[in-house]
């Protein structure tokens, strides 16, 4: 079977798996299933959230910042350290954004190298800071709700009525147990992440079914909106998202066969529909490029200034640089 | 799963129990004869597996006690650790390195002589032989492993951590120490919070009984042992 071929049929298991709203796993060499969680889902966990909070609150457990705020009275931690990592973070981000728009390898790297620094620099405090720190609340909050996460996704069953555990047996569960557990919650989260759910999107056979359900998710997956699970709605919004991409074009501008046939072509045209054609018109230039930056980034169209020159006589005015530029 | 208890031991208690002998009358016939007798009876205890809620409330119980610990002015574990390093006291590599081979060669005498042990060719005799020098070794590197863990935990004996450190000791012996009655097992210090434990454990001390001392005595140890990574084996090895 061809690498496509066998990407679809691995994205039609997936695609099947977000419809009926469970994955199955091997655990223990034993089928275990992973429910699909829907907002209300979500919603019970942040119910117990706020309960785990009071819980911890009350035993006398410190925020961050009533932790913070003793710290620093004590002199072991300092205003200046917190203005340090604000600022180390903002000048990551800007180096980010920095980065989206440098085209020039030299400028990459160097931009790259600095976010890298910062970047480590900003570890370096973090860790010195969860040593004097410890546990706080918000810590103690997460684990718990990692655990609960844990708790509530795995199932005996494909009805998803009997969980893997009881309550008393996920208290007494080794740890060893709990991080066989993590993995395969991992696992399923790549799985299941964005990328992958454009790629089912991008699908010949899930175009083809979405085509028919009208844009009702009641048509498509037979559920009132509130009862479906998180990806059933992602799924829903990507596909519909697509869909509108296609129909924004006419029928001399759709995609080959050979992209239809590849999600991976596919997602690259929907990329560049909604980007939008670059008008004709949009000749630039970039100082420090080299020939072949600057080529790479024309795909081959690249205009050398000398050669435009010598077209023109070697004298050109400042309606030749406007042609050039194609302006 | 886990199993529920980490450790199981019996602690003696001399008690009054009826005893029936058979015995003979005067007339010769055979007659049970009941009176009561002081006996060491053996009462069961059980050092509990902490569940994670159990583990849980540990850890918040450390956290709280380590800001307590801030709060009274005591200095915190990295803050000292970052001035030793600048001032040089901790130990340095070449320290780290010995250290570390002293242990893996005490690890490696330990499997040699329970080896010999094992070795049913040898007589009782031919083992003691040649466990000898090797036990004596032992001794002498477990001695230079004792004074180098020694020596490093004293440098932060009075530092927050180290406090909350203790008190979650005496908070596991409060929390994880059962007896069992009638078949049934409960927490030594009864239900509540670690002050209401804490109290039942202060008028345990107080009342001077000989018995219950020394359960406490033996349930804080083999805690303390437990916690800090002794395998059951080595604690059942420990306390024959």
């Amino acid at each position: 079977m061809s690498d496509v071929a066998n990407k679809i049929n691995y994205l039609k298991k997936l695609y099947r798996e977000i419809v009926l709203g469970f994955s199955a796993f091997d655990y223990a060499g034993k089928p275990i299933f992973i429910k699909h969680f829907s907002e209300l889902d979500n919603g019970d966990l942040e119910s117990e959230r706020s309960n785990c909070f009071n819980i911890a609150k009350e035993r006398g457990l410190q925020d961050r910042e009533e932790k913070m705020a003793l710290l620093i009275k004590e002199g072991y931690w300092s205003r200046e350290k917190e203005d340090e990592i604000s600022r180390i973070k903002k000048e990551v981000s800007d180096y980010e954004m920095l980065l989206k728009n440098l085209v020039i390898k030299r400028q990459v790297i160097s931009t790259k190298d600095k976010i890298r620094n910062l970047n480590r620099k900003l570890e370096e405090i973090y860790q010195e800071k969860a040593e004097v720190f410890g546990l706080c609340l918000e810590d103690f909050v997460e684990k718990k709700m990692n655990e609960l996460t844990i708790f509530n996704s795995f199932y005996k069953n494909k009805t998803l009525n009997e969980r893997l555990f009881s309550e008393e047996e996920f208290d007494r569960l080794p740890e060893i147990e709990i991080s066989k557990l993590v993995g395969i919650l991992n696992n399923f989260y790549i799985n299941f992440s964005h990328p992958e759910i454009k790629k089912i999107c991008a699908c010949h056979f899930f175009i083809s079914i979405f085509g028919l359900c009208e844009d009702d998710a009641f048509n498509f997956f037979g559920k009132r909106i509130c009862d479906l699970s998180i990806l059933q709605i992602n799924l829903f919004s990507q596909g519909r998202y697509f869909k509108s991409l296609m129909q924004s074009r006419n029928e001399q501008a759709m995609p080959p066969s050979d992209v239809m046939d590849d999600p991976d072509k596919m997602i690259e045209w929907y990329d560049q529909m909604s980007h939008g054609p670059k008008a004709e018109s949009d000749g630039v230039s970039y100082f420090g490029a080299s020939k072949s930056e600057l080529q790479e980034m024309a795909g081959g169209q690249a205009i050398d200034v000398s050669d435009f020159a010598k077209k023109k006589g070697n004298s050109m005015t400042t309606k030749d640089f406007i042609e050039m530029h194609g302006i | 799963m886990k199993e529920k208890w980490l450790y199981n031991f019996d602690v003696e208690k001399t008690q009054k129990v009826k005893e029936t002998v058979a015995e003979k009358d005067a007339d010769g016939n055979d007659i049970e004869v009941s009176r009561e007798v002081e006996k060491k009876i053996p009462n069961k205890f059980h050092i509990l597996n902490p569940t994670r809620k159990i583990q849980d409330d540990a850890s918040i119980f450390y956290s709280v006690k380590v800001s307590e610990g801030i709060k009274l002015g005591l200095v915190t574990k990295s803050y000292l650790m970052r001035k030793f390093q600048q001032e040089g006291v901790l130990p340095n590599a070449e320290d780290k390195k010995i250290h570390a081979e002293n242990y893996s060669k005490a690890i490696k005498l330990e499997v040699d002589m329970e080896t010999i042990k094992q070795n049913v060719s040898l007589s009782d005799a031919e083992k003691d032989l040649q466990i000898s020098p090797l036990k004596s070794e032992y001794q002498e590197l477990r001695t230079k492993i004792f004074d180098y863990e020694n020596l490093n935990s004293s440098l932060f004996d009075n530092t927050a951590e180290k406090r909350a450190s203790d008190l979650l000791n005496l908070w596991f012996v409060l929390h994880l120490l059962y007896v069992e009655k009638d078949g049934s097992q409960s927490c030594l210090f009864g239900d509540g919070s670690f002050d209401q434990k804490l109290d039942r454990l202060n008028a345990i001390e107080d009342s001077g009984d000989e018995f219950l001392t020394s359960v406490l005595e033996k349930g804080a140890f083999l805690i303390g042992r437990l916690n800090s990574g002794s395998s059951k084996e080595d604690l059942a090895a420990e306390i024959a």
